[in-house]
């Protein structure tokens, strides 16, 4: 069986750390800007690395949208681990 | 051009530190050339500093370079990336010389502002003196990678 693979909804650089102490990037670097809304749960990476995050703010600038992400705890697969269990109705 | 603010990296500096009192500073990832450049227009295009585009990258400071301190920077700022540098002692010195080093945003964040003129030699600088490649201690593997 292939193996499964995550497509980001957002480029970012986890350096990229704000004032705010969220990471920022911008808009332009989403593949799927619709989905980044704030109060939104979406999967940003880094080249190879990933993470869920949390769109916290968007915040217009004169060169576009500036998108604050509060990055979450774990990885992403322990996310998708829960999704699919409960979608299965598995305890296990 | 859209409506919005124009950030000041001036507003984002931190009052009471300097280049002289920093001890290591790390980056998270192997970096490239393209990678630093594509950082640098990232904060180019939301910033200034002295009145033109900031272009710079980011790093995180360690107060020392103790494991245990190091680990904690990582955990906090770094833990998505497998692997990392760190910058200290001659090859910190060299990167002062060569980049402006400002601490911005919150503690323990600095920007490597890059000069106007001289970039190119800069981001030689930088990408010589990252160090070798280490083995990220708090990152956790995933069993899935991305697309």
């Amino acid at each position: 069986m292939d193996e499964e693979k995550i497509s980001p909804d957002m480029e970012v650089d986890f350096h990229n750390v704000d004032g705010t102490d969220l990471v920022w990037g911008w808009m332009t670097d989403a593949y799927h800007p619709e989905v980044v809304g704030v109060g939104n749960i979406i999967v940003v990476a880094d080249e190879s690395a990933l993470a869920m995050a949390r769109v916290a703010e968007l915040v217009e600038h004169e060169n576009g949208t500036i998108v604050r992400l509060e990055i979450l705890p774990g990885r992403v697969d322990d996310y998708l681990d829960v999704a699919v269990r409960v979608l299965a109705g598995s305890p296990a | 051009m859209k409506g919005g603010a124009v950030f000041r990296l001036e507003d984002e500096l931190r009052e009471g530190e300097s280049v002289d009192g920093l001890v290591l500073l790390l980056r998270g990832d192997e970096d490239t050339g393209t990678k630093l450049l594509r950082q640098a227009a990232r904060l180019a295009a939301a910033y200034t500093y002295r009145g033109v585009a900031a272009r710079g990258v980011s790093l995180f400071a360690a107060a020392s370079e103790d494991d245990d301190v190091v680990n904690a920077v990582l955990q906090a700022k770094l833990r998505t990336y497998e692997t990392y540098r760190r910058i200290t002692g001659e090859r910190l010195a060299r990167l002062a010389s060569a980049v402006e080093l400002l601490p911005t945003f919150k503690d323990p964040h600095w920007t490597a502002l890059l000069p106007q003129i001289g970039e190119k030699e800069a981001l030689a600088t930088f990408l010589d003196i990252l160090g070798p490649v280490r083995d990220n201690p708090v990152y956790e593997k995933p069993r899935r990678s991305r697309r």
